[in-house]
């Protein structure tokens, strides 16, 4: 399992406690996390997903692919930290790590 | 309302005798009668999948669980063949990228998802408001009007030539080629509009060619695919489904939403008071009130809902079944604005999942507030006439006379 904390941009905090290998955005909606839509469930056809990781995770892990960073422009409030929550597996590097949430997803 | 069992005529061998129903989607349910109401007899007394030999022969899914598993299963189920019930002949292209299978489909969709987008939609969302003000303002001072004709078949409309930069004074003229090709009972008809409404974007994306801008058209028919431009026949197809996918469904899902709260004074002052409330309400209307049915093309034998289908069927996919299905959801008929549906099917599932949905939850929602800032009191003007219904493609009201005081 990996422990993960949302943290919604008013500062709520979310634990959830995930099988290796689901995706961040499964992660949040299946624990009723609020701010993460994925209106497009999963087939990065919409950036409601968008989440920000830490440097520290990000150093660990895959860059945005491509397709990924192409639809990351139609986010909002994109900076350096930006990812799709569909398009990342929660595996060990996430352990403990904390996700942000956009203001814009609520 | 009971479907009537038919004989085995024009039906196929595989087809057993018990599942054929005399279902026709376009006279199923007569223009004084609400759709919803109709279908939800059908979707809560019937089989799950039923034949009907109409068109050349398709299957009905009647089932939200049925529904749920079909639509996202684009390898059994290919939009490829085409996706009306009955198809187009093969000279009308197909329509972009609705008509087309993964991975192909996949790119054509690209320029669309990035217009679309949380980002794309600030701006349209702007635009929306503006025009959605002008409008109410013109209407208000009538004290009623008819809600179709004077406002819903025109908004989305004004906001489409706005995305593509095409001329305003167009309105009136796709209005009624979009109407008639999506509506008529007559197929001929239906395809005469198709064509001209071909005609008119072919010549459109000519002249777009050659001087390009930063609009949505623009961005469609110069995109690369596997490194290549795209056909003529593509970009057209293409302008059409963008034409076609965002009227008459926004329009048709407004109407539902002003008959909605014209029938509902509780809700109205609540959304008056608490407009904070309104995106809740708009869900419950796209779940309770869908309106889009498409179909596929079943692309090998296999065992679907306890059926047999053969390769070459075809399956419509009504998604105004999902909403009423009582097996699926508590009181389904009811609105209920704490019930905050994440999960109905109004913009279909899976990877043509509709990506004009953010838009269109935007444009609902302006429409809802700047209607009430202005029409916080209003009913159904049975006086002229009451509203008449239309089944089809897209199920809906044909018309919908308002008034209040003014
Ligand atoms: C309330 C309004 C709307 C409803 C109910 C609706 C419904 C749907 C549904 C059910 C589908 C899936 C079709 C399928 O699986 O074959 C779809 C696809 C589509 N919609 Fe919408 N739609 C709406 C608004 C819009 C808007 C505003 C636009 C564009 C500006 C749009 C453009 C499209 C396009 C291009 C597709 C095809 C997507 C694909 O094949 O990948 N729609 N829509
Ligand atoms: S859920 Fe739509 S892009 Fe991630």
């Amino acid at each position: 399992m990996v422990r993960m904390v949302f943290v919604s941009h008013d500062n709520n905090e979310y634990p959830v406690e995930v099988a290796e290998g689901t995706t961040l955005l499964r992660a949040a909606l299946d624990n009723g996390v609020p701010g993460m839509t994925g209106e497009c469930g999963g087939e990065l056809a919409c950036a409601t997903c968008h989440c920000y990781l830490d440097e520290g995770v990000r150093a660990k892990i895959d860059e945005p692919g491509d397709d990924e960073a192409e639809m990351l422009e139609g986010a909002i409030d994109v900076t350096a930290d930006s990812r799709l929550g569909c398009q990342l597996r929660a595996t060990a590097s996430f352990d403990g790590v904390r996700i942000r949430l956009p203001a814009s997803q609520t | 309302m009971e479907i009537q069992v038919v004989s085995k005529n024009n039906v196929p061998e595989h087809v057993p005798d018990d599942l054929v129903r005399d279902f026709n989607h376009f006279t199923f349910s007569p223009e004084d009668e609400d759709a919803h109401l109709n279908w939800a007899r059908v979707v809560n007394n019937d089989i799950p999948l039923f034949f009907t030999p109409h068109f050349g022969g398709y299957w009905v899914i009647n089932d939200a669980r049925l529904l749920e598993d079909a639509f996202p299963d684009w390898e059994l189920f290919s939009s490829a063949h085409k996706i009306g019930v009955p198809p187009t002949p093969d000279d009308v292209p197909h329509l972009l990228p609705i008509e087309a299978d993964d991975p192909y489909h996949k790119q054509l969709r690209r320029p669309l998802n990035l217009a679309l987008s949380p980002k794309g939609v600030i701006a349209l969302a702007a635009s929306a408001k503006e025009l959605v003000a002008q409008l109410v303002d013109e209407i208000v001072v009538q004290g009623h009007c008819e809600f179709v004709h004077d406002f819903s078949l025109k908004m989305p409309m004004d906001l489409f030539l706005r995305m593509v930069n095409l001329p305003a004074e167009d309105r009136e003229t796709l209005i009624a080629l979009a109407n008639t090709g999506l509506k008529a009972h007559d197929e001929a008809a239906r395809l005469d509009a198709m064509r001209s409404m071909n005609a008119y974007l072919h010549q459109k994306v000519v002249e777009r060619l050659e001087s390009p801008g930063d609009d949505l058209m623009s961005a469609i028919i110069t995109m690369d695919i596997d490194g290549r431009k795209l056909t003529i026949g593509e970009q057209v197809g293409y302008m059409t489904t963008a034409l076609f996918g965002g009227l008459d469904t926004v329009g048709g899902m407004m109407a539902m939403t002003a008959r909605h709260l014209a029938r509902n004074p509780d809700h109205r002052k609540l959304l008056v008071a608490h407009p904070e409330k309104i995106p809740d309400m708009i869900e419950e209307v796209l779940r309770r009130y869908a309106i889009s049915t498409v179909s596929r093309f079943v692309t090998r034998d296999v065992e679907f809902g306890g059926v047999q289908l053969k390769q070459g069927d075809r399956i419509m996919l009504p998604t105004p079944i999902h909403g009423i299905d009582e097996s699926r959801w508590d009181n389904a008929l009811e609105v209920q604005l704490d019930r905050k549906p994440t999960d109905h099917m109004a913009f279909g599932k899976g990877t043509h999942r509709c990506p004009g949905a953010i838009l269109a939850r935007a444009e609902l929602r302006i429409f809802v507030e700047e209607w009430l800032k202005r029409i916080p009191d209003f009913a159904i003007d049975e006086s002229r006439g009451g509203e008449k219904w239309e089944t089809g493609t897209v199920l809906g009201l044909k018309s919908l006379p308002l008034h209040w005081q003014a």
